[in-house]
């Protein structure tokens, strides 16, 4: 079943030095346990696109499209509506959890805050039965409802504040690079915490990161971002073992590994263009080994290759 | 003669940096009543008790995570920290013992890239004047000697055209860009040595490669001695000869890096390695995980600092003092049982 | 400061244009300067001689009505925007020249000078600024430079406080340090790698600093502690003018009670327009 589909999402920024194309004709779906990986580098519109389901962008940004949940569009909702949806129906955990958690909050605090928002009628025992089940479910001793977040380390803040977001069982949870600030030891962890929540509860994962490890640890399914659009769209097995957009070839290669025998350094000449002054054509070509004609004056459209989806010239037209 | 010593061939003559002992312990700072009922200060110890050397043309990669130490290692070694306690010679000459004038005159033999390239470069500095500075600074050349050399290691780092660099803000240029234009400034004065301080962190992967080979490139070209701090295992890979993995404040491991990627000796090197996250959703690997959190630094274990997270500690394990032990010729570990 | 509040004000009515805001102040603004510059191809007479019979209120040849010394009140207003630039520019300048260089140090080098100088600063800047120029005004005298002194004195702890604490966190960052590491010397650190990145906070002060200024300086000559008469000075001229309200010549009081106001304000929606397009505000979430 599927739990959340977006359709055709473009996003604009009006900047004071010109409008900003963040995301242009982003589309994908996740289904219920499914956890999706959007994948990308800097300036590839992930966070936005991750942002904008809950329409948690800046007023200067435009966004057009379809995000379906529940059989409506939620881009139309009303403010209302859509504050009944975040947190409850939909959640969102953000990068930095030093940041995320109110300091002089204890974290009960912070759930009574959250479940009161939902409901304004409920009773403390009732809340602290929620807090205690979404704690556990995230390893996360109750007995630490009491403490303030500086009393946790990075880690475990950022398992608090996964619990806060799968408190309410949401049907999806939005993970907007959960482990980038987090160690290499303590990453492992998170992930085994989201692999297990991906088992046992009914929920999808759009997990956003920039780790092509990560992806491939714990993504069913994993769309590629590069510059704004959704360039391949497949599930995970066949995407690393047989990437076919060139970017995500590329990028695959340059990732540094710790197989002893492979000490070649490759990496991706050239940069991202500029978000402002899109050039015509494929936004990958100048930096595209298979360049082609076309490349230069048209953009590729989505094209079906075995049950999956490549922006690429090589693959149609 | 240092254990470290022993890495590598060659003989010390080759030996450009040589650390010994070297300790930075930071003073917590209490109420003024605790302060003055304890007895002892409690410390911070950032760093306690490191020795190695590291040669000509050789990078030692150090390796740990947050709370380790590593960032003051970097720090402490060029004294832009002052160290607590230690001996340090870059270039044959004790840094410790210099006036603070000598130390700034002496700062053209050895350089550091820092980790954030956004945060690196004087935004109201163009990024020619920036890479000049040093050479204004020491005295290096005439002015138009210098230009040259500026538009000579631009290209050197592939900012192509270099005239047209010359000229830029640092906004105007990407991340990677920004860190190609902080490795020129720091080569400029033709050092003996550079401390990289997670130099690659903050940088898309697609462009993390290409500053790698930039190092390396630059290591061979000026034989420079480098020390490669990181927390990423993968990229200390490619360009040390030697890798020290580091746990709160201690030198867990040491070894040639073949040798700690085929053999990892020490509980928490292996723990390290396993967590790497490899793109390959095929890939099983051994998972060890380990018990609990990192320990606060002013409540260290007593013995082994990682007993507590170790999934083989014993009792005897409280009495270990976490010297090196010898593993095989060149390789060293700290844990006395494995 | 009380142009601040103005400014502050000023925006709810007009709304979040800050592009507005900024225009009207400059146009304001620019309106004095000019008044200021070409006062004496402006003013149809000289401020300080009789030119026609005492007490007459606004007509033709007389837009403003006179004085009670016949002096044209109208050519007094013009000539007065001179006294109000050049006194409220020269305070500002002493006191940039004083606070920048001084918060720029203490905030460089911290420690126990940090914490002496604030103090002292701090303690200036809490006492009330018309008292504090009044007081240093009765000791000083009167005269140009002496005024400017006094009110510059006020102003200074401003400049200050504004450079030191953002020399204070800009000492930590990045490329600072890496200015340290490739050998510069204090003195280069802080003229090349610090001031041009703190001086553009100080654009909005200065701006800000100015209008409170003239206010000051308009309290000062209202007070009697200002410049000597017969010189055209605003606040003298209001402070005179007091006395005639009562005789219905509401005409001495009000224009320069206007100008005052005028330029206050367009010093004030100029910097806080100013202040919103070097300091955008990204706006609520919806």
């Amino acid at each position: 079943m599927i739990n959340l589909e977006v359709k055709n999402l473009n996003i604009e920024y009006s900047t004071r030095n010109g409008t900003v194309y963040a995301v242009k004709d982003a589309s994908f779906k996740v289904k219920t346990k499914e956890t999706l990986g959007i994948v990308g580098e800097s300036g590839c519109g992930k966070s936005t696109t991750g942002h904008a389901i809950l329409r948690l962008l800046p007023p200067n940004a435009k966004i057009k499209g379809n995000v379906i949940y529940n059989n409506k569009n939620i881009l139309e909702l009303s403010n209302k509506q859509m504050r009944q949806i975040r947190g409850k129906d939909i959640s969102i955990i953000f990068q930095d959890p030093m940041t995320s958690l109110d300091p002089i909050m204890r974290i009960n605090e912070h759930f009574y805050e959250l479940i009161k928002a939902h409901n304004p009628k409920a009773k403390e025992e009732e809340m602290k039965q929620i807090a205690e089940d979404a704690l556990e479910s995230v390893g996360v001793s109750k007995k630490r409802l009491d403490n303030y977040p500086f009393e946790f380390s990075g880690g475990m803040r950022q398992r608090v504040m996964i619990a806060l977001g799968i408190a309410l069982k949401p049907s999806v949870l939005i993970a907007d690079e959960p482990t980038t600030s987090l160690d290499v030891v303590v990453q492992e962890q998170i992930m085994s915490v989201l692999k297990n929540l991906k088992q046992t509860k009914d929920m999808s994962i759009i997990l956003i990161t920039h780790d092509l490890g990560v992806v491939a640890e714990v993504a069913d399914s994993v769309v590629v971002m590069y510059a704004g659009e959704v360039v391949e769209y497949a599930d995970v097995q066949n995407l690393y073992a047989n990437p076919l957009h060139p970017y995500t070839q590329l990028l695959l290669k340059s990732v540094p590994n710790i197989k002893i025998g492979d000490m070649e350094l490759r990496y991706i000449p050239g940069s991202l263009p500029d978000l402002k002054n899109i050039p015509r054509g494929c936004r990958f070509k100048d930096r595209c080994p298979y360049k082609k004609d076309i490349c230069d004056k048209e953009e590729p459209p989505i094209f079906n290759v075995d049950n999956r989806e490549v922006r690429c010239w090589l693959y149609g037209g | 003669m240092l254990i470290t010593e022993k890495l590598g061939v060659g003989c010390m003559a080759d030996n450009v940096v040589v650390v010994k002992n070297l300790k930075k312990y930071f003073p917590l700072k209490l109420p003024w009543l605790e302060a003055f009922l304890k007895k002892e200060k409690p410390m911070v110890k950032a760093v306690d008790d490191l020795s190695f050397s590291i040669k000509k043309g050789e990078a030692l990669g150090l390796v740990g995570e947050s709370g380790s130490g590593k960032t003051t290692v970097g720090r402490s070694i060029i004294r832009l920290i002052e160290p607590t306690d230690g001996k340090i010679e870059i270039g044959k000459k004790n840094i410790i013992n210099l006036t603070e004038n000598e130390l700034r005159k002496e700062r053209r033999n050895f350089q550091i890239i820092f980790q954030d390239p956004m945060a690196s470069l004087n935004p109201y500095m163009t990024i020619g004047k920036s890479v000049i500075h040093p050479l204004e600074i020491h005295n290096i050349g005439t002015p138009k000697e210098r230009k040259e050399r500026v538009l000579e290691i631009f290209e050197k780092v592939n900012l192509i055209p270099a005239k047209e660099f010359f000229n830029r803000y640092p906004k105007q240029l990407s991340g990677g860009q920004r860190q190609r234009v902080v490795i020129a400034r720091a080569i400029i004065t033709n050092p003996k040595f550079i401390v990289s301080d997670e130099a690659t962190a903050m940088l898309d992967v697609s462009v993390r490669s290409q500053v790698l080979q930039l190092m390396l490139e630059i290591k061979k070209e000026y034989d420079l001695a480098f020390l490669f701090i990181t927390h990423d295992l993968a990229s200390a890979k490619y360009i040390c000869e030697n890798i020290a993995v580091m746990y709160l404040g201690k030198i867990v491991e040491i070894a040639p890096t073949k040798e700690l990627f085929e053999n990892p000796h020490h509980p928490y090197t292996q723990i390290l390695m396993s967590s790497i996250p490899v793109p390959d959703p095929n890939f099983k690997k051994k998972k060890i995980i380990p018990k609990g959190e990192i320990p606060s630094p002013t409540n260290m274990p007593t013995g082994c600092r990682f007993r507590t997270r170790c999934p083989y500690a014993k009792k005897e394990c409280e009495d270990v003092d976490m010297s090196l032990q010898m593993i095989n010729e060149r390789h060293f570990s700290a844990c006395p049982f494995f | 400061m009380i142009s601040e509040k103005l400014g502050k004000n000023i925006k709810q009515l007009i709304g979040d244009s800050s592009g507005v805001m900024f225009l009207i102040g400059l146009f304001l603004l620019v309106i004095f300067i000019i008044m200021a510059v070409f006062a004496p191809y402006i003013a149809p007479y000289s401020p300080i001689k009789p030119t026609g019979a005492q007490l007459l209120p606004p007509q033709v040849g007389h837009i403003m009505g006179t004085d009670n010394l016949g002096y044209d009140v109208f050519s007094r207003v013009i000539y007065g925007s001179r006294m109000a630039f050049s006194i409220a520019f020269i305070a500002t300048i002493i006191a940039a020249a004083i606070g920048i260089p001084t918060g720029l140090i203490v905030g460089y080098v911290g420690g126990k000078l940090d914490s002496v100088v604030t103090m002292i600063m701090d303690s200036i800047y809490t006492f009330p600024g018309l008292i504090l120029a009044i007081a240093i005004a009765a000791m000083l005298g009167q005269g140009l430079i002496n005024i400017s002194l006094s009110i510059a004195v006020v102003y200074i702890p401003t400049y200050y406080r504004v450079i030191r604490s953002q020399v204070a966190t800009i000492k930590s960052e990045l490329y600072v340090e890496g200015a340290k590491a490739i050998g510069a010397k204090p003195k280069t650190i802080l003229s090349k790698y610090i001031l041009p990145n703190v001086l553009p906070s100080t654009i909005v002060v200065l701006s800000m600093n100015i209008a409170d200024a003239i206010m000051t300086e308009a309290g000062l000559s209202f007070l009697g502690l200002g410049i000597a008469p017969p010189t055209p000075d605003w606040g003298y001229d209001l402070s005179k003018g007091q006395q005639f309200i009562l005789q219905n010549d509401w005409w001495l009081v009000v224009f320069p009670g206007l100008a005052i106001i005028l330029i206050v304000l367009g010093f004030s929606m100029f910097s806080e327009g100013l202040n919103e397009y070097l300091n955008p505000n990204i706006g609520e979430k919806r």
